[in-house]
């Protein structure tokens, strides 16, 4: 089964754009209907890595990542922020996510970070099972 | 009565007087040049109102002499505040702070005054010596007069040919036109008047009009005119500092306030008979722009003294009464004949300015940050539709794609510029301050403009083996800068310059393109700034900018060294 990963940015160019090429990469891409439904959408729908943006309507993206990775259910959810600005990188860290992606990236980079934190998360996953 | 009109035109003459001298000495703006005016008239009066009397009323000896010798006092001086007025006026009055000079001047009205009241050498004051002229009573001249008179034509002609000088050097069109109206005026009483008041009796015509002192109501008049129509004296150098937008203090070598203008008072909220003859510095105090207390010895004021030129800058000033605010200001020296007697200080308040410019750096910040998504977006998209075609195998489109690859990459470039900028400009960077190998700079520098190089030549000309303590990053960004530009501008090898002088590190980047005209190099690191010239090229002018605020941030420096036609050296130093 291939892995599915949620979208929550409130810019429907960057959404659309993305799961064009994740889908076209085999991955299930999924978003939250509205934005300030992400940390329940992800608690339901379990994603296998959440692409999250640190400014979503005007809330910070920050403050949901710090939610989900207190949260039981969500805690091993990799997050990946991606944010415009230099300094986010510190910020996206501390808020506890596991990676960061600024704006402008290339696909490939963006690729490679999904990757990456997938076989993270799974390793996790397991030590849990053991 | 025989002198009736005589009577008439003296009555007319002094009422004119009298009115404009009251008139001048109530105006604002007073000046030694004015104040000599007044005298000068007022001493008219003098003259003249003894002559009103003794032509009006019938008159007892002892008092026709007291009158007279009154008389005498007013047109004896009067040469003199003329000429004092004619050299306050066309700015010589310092040739009065020579007592020789002072002396000069003095001394011989002094004794034709002594001469004339106790001896009979120059006039008669008794009235059965007295003359019946066509209009009226005049004391008629003795047999040294004659010398008086040379004396008061002599000063009287030397006033006026300063006056004319000056008025035929002058460029300053109010000092004309004041020099114009004040000659017209005082040119008629004083020829005239000489000829039938002075020359004519002494040559035994006393029998003729004394003229001089109706003419002068003519002369008030054409001042009054002067006055009213032209703003005479209303326009003096004071007035014109005073009424200026800009705030002007100047204070003497020891910092004391000897001057502050209205725009300096209402700025500073003080009152002149608060801060005259005060310490400047505790009257205003001063901060830099980061907000630090400047210490006294780097005051601009003393800065200024020191090195005996203009300090320009922006700072925060303060006053009892008034709370920081943001002003722009010169200091300039005033040096008087080579020795420094004090400072002006003008500044402007620049608070709406600086929220201007702040309002619109946080405006580039947000804009360039909201441009980044969108860009993004198009990358993403250009990117997956490039993976599509590829499997394709569409040469074509994916050449045409690949072009627009190329120009969003520049235009994001130009948004990541535009950020920098704002976010220096708004003290937002952050320089990581490490110990690297400065040799690094040239290598990483090298390394990311290797794509532009392709097989362009570049020398690296000297090395260092010196550790340098700064930002890595930024300090590699601007040779990276140099030479993406030295790249762009010359089609011929570029040599990199490394020189270590034990007490900085010098990186400079030659090329040999077209050269930099001089009147862009002044200019070439200012935020935005682009030559005319530099139209095809690509770039905002403002990786200079950046290069040139990394630079200052190491408190090191950023020139440039240019020839036409021969090519430019773009250069920092580093202090170690």
């Amino acid at each position: 089964m291939s892995k599915k990963i949620l979208i929550a940015d409130d810019d429907s160019s960057i959404v659309d754009s993305i799961t064009m090429i994740l889908e076209d990469e085999g991955y299930r891409v999924d978003t939250p209907i509205r934005s300030h439904d992400t940390f329940k959408t992800v608690k339901n729908t379990k994603p296998d890595l959440v692409l999250l943006d640190i400014w979503i309507d005007h809330e910070d993206g920050r403050n949901i990542c710090r939610k989900l990775k207190s949260d039981g259910v969500t805690s091993n959810i990799p997050i990946v922020i991606i944010s415009a600005s230099q300094g986010a990188a510190q910020m996206a860290i501390e808020a506890g996510a596991d990676d960061f992606i600024s704006k402008p990236f290339e696909i490939d980079e963006l690729l490679l970070k999904i990757q990456k934190n997938l076989r993270r998360g799974q390793t996790h996953g397991l030590k849990i099972l053991i | 009565m025989e002198n009736t009109i005589y009577i008439a035109s003296l009555v007319f003459a002094l009422v004119v007087n009298t009115f404009l001298a009251l008139y001048l000495i109530r105006t604002k703006e007073q000046s030694v040049a004015l104040l000599a005016f007044v005298v000068f008239i007022t001493l008219i009066s003098v003259w003249g109102y003894p002559q009103f009397l003794i032509n009006t009323f019938r008159i007892e000896n002892y008092m026709f002499t007291y009158l007279d010798k009154i008389s005498v006092v007013g047109y004896t001086f009067l040469p003199i505040a003329f000429l004092v007025f004619v050299l306050a006026f066309t700015e010589r009055l310092d040739s009065l702070r020579n007592f020789q000079n002072v002396l000069l001047i003095f001394i011989p009205p002094v004794l034709f005054l002594y001469l004339s009241w106790n001896t009979s050498l120059l006039e008669y004051h008794t009235v059965d010596t007295i003359i019946h002229a066509p209009w009226g009573l005049s004391s008629p001249p003795s047999t040294y007069f004659i010398v008086f008179l040379i004396w008061f034509e002599t000063v009287m002609m030397a006033s006026l040919i300063i006056l004319i000088k000056f008025l035929i050097r002058t460029y300053d069109s109010l000092k004309r036109r004041q020099a114009f109206w004040i000659i017209l005026s005082a040119l008629i009483p004083l020829v005239v008047g000489s000829i039938t008041d002075g020359a004519m009796p002494a040559f035994g015509q006393a029998n003729i009009i004394p003229m001089a002192i109706p003419l002068t109501s003519v002369m008030g008049i054409i001042i009054t005119y002067a006055v009213l129509k032209h703003d005479l004296f209303e326009f003096s150098p004071t007035s014109i500092i005073s009424s200026i937008g800009e705030g002007v203090v100047s204070i003497d070598s020891k910092g004391r306030i000897v001057f502050a203008n209205d725009s300096a008072l209402e700025m500073l909220k003080v009152e002149p008979k608060n801060i005259f003859g005060k310490s400047y510095f505790d009257v205003v105090r001063l901060r830099s722009e980061e907000g630090k207390v400047i210490p006294l010895k780097d005051r601009p004021f003393h800065r200024a003294l020191t090195i005996r030129e203009s300090i320009v800058g922006n700072y925060y000033i303060s006053t009892e009464k008034v709370r920081k605010f943001s002003v722009a200001m010169t200091v300039n020296p005033l040096i008087k004949n080579k020795k420094v007697i004090g400072a002006t200080v003008s500044f402007r308040d620049i608070t709406r300015e600086k929220e201007i410019e702040t309002s619109k750096d946080e405006f580039i910040s947000v804009a360039s940050h909201e441009l980044k998504t969108p860009i993004t977006a198009l990358k993403l998209y250009t990117s997956h539709l490039e993976r599509q075609l590829s499997k394709k195998g569409d040469a074509q489109s994916i050449l045409a794609l690949s072009k627009i690859e190329h120009q969003t990459d520049r235009l994001l470039a130009l948004v990541g510029s535009l950020l920098n900028v704002s976010k220096i400009k708004t003290g937002k960077y952050v320089y990581n301050m490490v110990q690297f190998p400065a040799q690094a700079i040239i290598k990483d520098a090298i390394l990311t403009t290797r794509p532009l190089i392709k097989s362009r030549k570049i020398i690296v000309k000297g090395s260092t083996r010196r550790t340098l303590y700064g930002d890595r990053e930024k300090l590699t960004q601007v040779l990276t800068n140099f030479i993406t530009n030295a790249l762009k501008y010359s089609q011929k090898e570029i040599i990199i310059l490394v020189k270590d002088d034990n007490k900085q590190i010098t990186i400079g980047v030659k090329d040999f393109g077209q050269g930099i005209e001089a009147s862009d190099v002044k200019h070439l690191f200012e935020k935005y700034y682009r030559s005319k010239k530099d139209e095809y090229s690509q770039g905002l002018g403002i990786g200079l900018y950046v290069s040139r605020e990394y630079v200052i941030a190491h408190k090191g420096k950023i020139w440039v060294e240019s020839r036409l036609g021969k090519g430019s050296t773009f250069s920092f130093s580093i202090p170690i």
